[in-house]
C-alpha cells in the first residue's frame, strides 16, 4: 500500500516533469520558428514510464483484488441462510426450556 | 448465501464473544446478514446490549433494528416474556407498524395459540394484501401445527403470484422430499438452479433427489450435477464426492452385461475416491480407515 | 465582433446568484412537497405476477443451460403455448394505459399531483423571472460558442451583436432549471434527484404496457438454443479434482 502510493507520486512527478519539458521545448520551438511536429524522444519515454507508473499505483493503493472464481475461499457457498422466513417455532427447543431469568430491563 | 471466509468470521466472532470478548453488535450484525439461525446466542448477548441503556443509545436508529432481531430470537427461544417486552418497546415507538403487527402474530404462534395468531395475521392481510412475509407466516403456521398439505397447497398458491421468490421455492422443495414426493422437489431444485445458477448447494441437493429418485437416466443426470457442485466448490463438498462415487456404482450395478460406456466416468470416479482420502486424511486422519472400508464395500457389492 | 462588455457588479450580486439560490431552494421544496402528496399505491395482484413472470422467464433464459433439456422443453411450453402460456398475452386484451387511466380515478389523481408539484412552481419562478429579471445580460461564459446557441443563452435580447458567450437573466434561469441534478444529488442524495427533464421522461412514459414486455420475454424464449452446459462440468470437475489431488 505504502510502496504504491509512493510510486505513484512518483509517477505524477514524472508526467509533471513530462509536461514541463514539452512546454519548454515548445517555446524553444518558438524561438527557432519551427513547427512543433512531435515531443522530443526523452519526453515519450518519460511519458511512458509515468503511465505505467501511474497504472500500477492506481492499480495497487485503492485495495485488493477479490476473486472471481466461484470456488475461491471469498465466494465459496459453504451453506444456505436459515430460511428466516418460514421458521417455526414449535420445534424441540419448546422442550428444553432456556435460561429463565433473562429479562428487558426498561 | 454462507461463504467460507465468512463462515470462518461468524465462527471467530462467535467465539469471542462468548469468551467475553467484545464485538458483539459486529456479531449480530453478522448473524443478520448473513440470515443464519443462533437464536440462543442472539437473545443473551443481543439483551446484554439492551440492557445496558449506555450501549443502547450508542446504536442510535439501529436500536429498533436489534429490538426486533431479539424478538424473534426470543420467540425462537421460548422466552416469551423476553419477546413481549421487546414487542411493547416496539410498539411504542411504531405504532400501527405492520411489521410489529407480524411480530405479535408469531408470539401468538409460539405460544401456540393458533387461531388468534391467524386473526392477527388475516386482519395483517386486509391491510395490504400483498404482504409476502406475512403470507408466509401464515404458510408456515400451517406447517408448525403439521398440517403438511395445507404448507404445500399455500405455498402452490403464494408460487403461482410470486414465482420469482426462491426462498418459497426452496422450502416447497424441503417439503416435498420430506414427503417423498420427489419428482415435484425436483422441479423445485430445477427453480433453485434457475434463478441462482451458481449456487452449489443446489445442484447438489437436485443430484441428491435425482439419485434417490434412481433409473439409469436419473442416475446420469445426478452425477452430472454432482459433478457440477464439485466445480463450483472446487473439490470441497464431501457429499458430492460421495455422490460421484455412489452414482457410478449404480450405474455400473444397472447397466452391468450391456456394453460400457465412456471410461471417463470411470476416472471421476476414482479421482473423486481419491480426493475423498486426500481430504480425509488432512481433516479426520482417525476416519481413513473407516472410509476405506466403505469405499471397498462399494466396490464389492 | 463586439467589443468585451463590462456587466456591473450589481448584477451579479442582485441576479445572478439569488437566481441560482432561488433555484436550489424551489428544488428542494418541490421535492419535499411531492414527497408529501406521493400516495402510497399497493400495486395490484395481477401487475406484481406479470412482473414476476418476467423476472422468472428471464431467470430461465439466462440459466436455461443449467437444466436438463426435457426440463427445459417443458418449461418453455408452459410459459409460451398459444392457449395459456404464461408469457402468452391474448390481443385485445392488453389495455392501453389512457382507456386504464380513465378507468382508474386514482391514477388520474397520481398524474394530477405530479403534474401540480411540476407546473405550477415553474410557472410561477418563469414568471417572476420574467417580471424582475427579463431583458438584460447576467454573465458571461468563458468560451466562445457558434451562433447556434443564441436562441439557448441569450433568450429574451434581441441583439444580434452581442457575442454569444454572454447569457442573458432569463437564459440563466433555463439553465439552472435543467442543470441542477447533479447538485439536487449532492444534497437530496442520489436516488432522489430528479429534475424536470427527467420527469418529463417519465410522463411522457407513463403506463408503460406491461404485456409489451411479456410479448418481448415470449418472443426471445421461443428463439432461445438449449444447449445443457452439465457434461462439459464432467471433464471441469475431473480437471479441479486432478488439481486438488496434486
Amino acid at each position: 500500500m505504502n510502496i504504491g502510493f509512493v510510486i505513484g507520486v512518483f509517477g505524477i512527478l514524472i508526467l509533471a516533469h513530462a509536461t514541463y519539458s514539452t512546454i519548454q521545448y515548445r517555446s524553444y520551438l518558438k524561438i527557432l520558428e519551427e513547427e512543433f511536429s512531435s515531443p522530443p524522444f526523452n519526453v515519450v519515454v518519460e511519458l511512458i514510464l509515468g503511465l505505467v507508473l501511474c497504472l500500477w499505483a492506481a492499480l495497487a493503493v485503492p485495495g485488493k483484488f477479490l476473486s472471481i472464481h466461484p470456488d475461491s475461499e471469498e465466494n465459496r457457498i459453504v451453506s444456505l441462510p436459515a430460511n428466516l422466513d418460514f421458521m417455526i417455532f414449535n420445534h424441540r427447543g419448546r422442550a428444553l426450556p432456556t435460561d429463565v431469568n433473562m429479562k428487558l430491563k426498561c | 448465501m454462507v461463504g467460507a471466509s465468512e463462515e470462518v468470521e461468524l465462527n471467530r466472532l462467535e467465539n469471542q464473544v462468548d469468551n467475553g470478548g467484545g464485538g458483539v453488535w459486529e456479531y449480530l450484525c453478522l448473524v443478520r446478514k448473513l440470515k443464519v439461525r443462533r437464536s440462543d446466542k442472539v437473545l443473551k448477548h443481543g439483551l446484554s446490549i439492551l440492557n445496558d441503556s449506555k450501549k443502547r443509545s450508542k446504536l442510535g436508529g439501529e436500536e429498533w433494528t436489534l429490538y426486533e432481531q431479539v424478538a424473534v430470537a426470543a420467540i425462537d427461544c421460548q422466552c416469551l416474556d423476553v419477546a413481549k417486552d421487546c414487542i411493547k418497546a416496539l410498539q411504542k415507538q411504531f405504532p400501527e407498524s405492520r411489521r410489529v403487527g407480524r411480530l405479535e402474530g408469531m408470539l401468538l404462534e409460539a405460544k401456540g395459540l393458533w387461531a388468534d395468531a391467524e386473526k392477527a395475521y388475516s386482519s395483517l392481510l386486509e391491510d395490504n394484501p400483498l404482504d409476502q412475509v406475512i403470507h408466509k407466516r401464515k404458510i408456515s403456521m400451517a406447517k408448525a401445527q403439521g398440517n403438511v398439505s395445507a404448507a404445500i397447497e399455500g405455498l402452490n398458491k403464494y408460487l403461482d403470484i410470486y414465482m420469482a421468490d426462491h426462498d418459497a421455492w426452496r422450502e416447497l422443495a424441503e417439503i416435498y422430499v420430506s414427503l417423498q414426493l420427489y419428482r415435484q422437489a425436483a422441479f423445485c431444485y430445477e427453480e433453485l438452479i434457475l434463478s441462482q445458477p451458481t449456487v452449489p448447494l443446489h445442484h447438489l441437493a437436485y443430484a441428491d433427489v435425482l439419485y434417490t429418485l434412481g433409473g439409469v437416466e436419473n442416475l446420469q443426470i445426478a452425477k452430472k450435477y454432482y459433478a457440477a457442485t464439485i466445480d463450483l466448490t472446487g473439490g470441497k463438498n464431501t457429499r458430492a464426492l460421495y455422490g460421484i462415487c455412489l452414482c457410478t456404482i449404480a450405474l455400473g450395478q444397472l447397466t452391468k452385461g450391456r456394453n460400457k460406456e465412456d471410461k471417463e466416468s470411470s476416472e471421476l470416479h476414482s479421482l473423486a475416491a481419491t480426493a475423498l482420502g486426500k481430504d480425509y486424511k488432512y481433516r479426520a486422519p482417525d476416519k481413513v480407515s473407516l472410509l476405506t472400508a466403505t469405499l471397498g464395500n462399494l466396490k464389492l457389492s | 465582433m463586439a467589443e468585451d462588455l463590462v456587466l456591473d457588479t450589481a448584477i451579479r450580486d442582485w441576479v445572478l446568484i439569488p437566481l441560482s439560490v432561488v433555484m436550489v431552494l424551489i428544488g428542494i421544496l418541490r421535492y419535499f412537497v411531492s414527497k408529501l402528496m406521493r400516495s402510497s399505491q399497493t400495486p395490484d395482484a395481477k401487475i406484481v405476477k406479470e412482473g414476476q413472470i418476467v423476472v422468472r422467464a428471464r431467470n430461465l433464459r439466462a440459466a436455461a443451460n443449467f437444466i436438463p433439456a426435457k426440463s427445459f422443453r417443458s418449461r418453455r411450453a408452459y410459459y409460451s403455448n398459444e392457449e395459456n402460456g404464461l408469457l402468452h398475452v391474448p390481443k385485445g386484451q392488453a389495455q392501453n394505459p389512457q382507456a386504464q387511466m380513465f378507468s382508474d380515478p386514482n391514477m388520474a389523481m397520481d398524474m394530477m399531483k405530479k403534474n401540480l408539484s411540476m407546473i405550477i412552481p415553474q410557472t410561477l419562478t418563469f414568471a417572476w423571472v420574467n417580471f424582475f429579471f427579463s431583458g438584460f445580460v447576467a454573465a458571461k461564459i468563458p468560451f466562445p460558442l457558434t451562433q447556434r446557441f443564441r436562441s439557448m443563452l441569450q433568450n429574451g435580447i434581441d441583439l444580434s451583436s452581442v457575442d454569444v458567450s454572454y447569457v442573458s437573466s432569463r437564459s440563466w434561469y433555463f439553465l439552472n432549471l435543467f442543470g441542477l441534478r447533479g447538485l439536487f444529488s449532492l444534497i437530496l442524495g442520489e436516488e432522489n434527484a430528479t429534475d424536470d427533464t427527467q420527469r418529463m421522461m417519465q410522463m411522457s412514459g407513463f403506463g408503460m404496457d406491461p404485456s409489451k414486455s411479456l410479448g418481448a420475454e415470449k418472443d426471445s424464449l421461443d428463439i432461445l438454443q438449449h444447449e445443457w452446459a452439465l457434461p462439459k462440468f464432467e471433464q471441469r470437475a475431473e480437471a479441479v479434482l486432478r488439481k486438488l489431488i496434486k
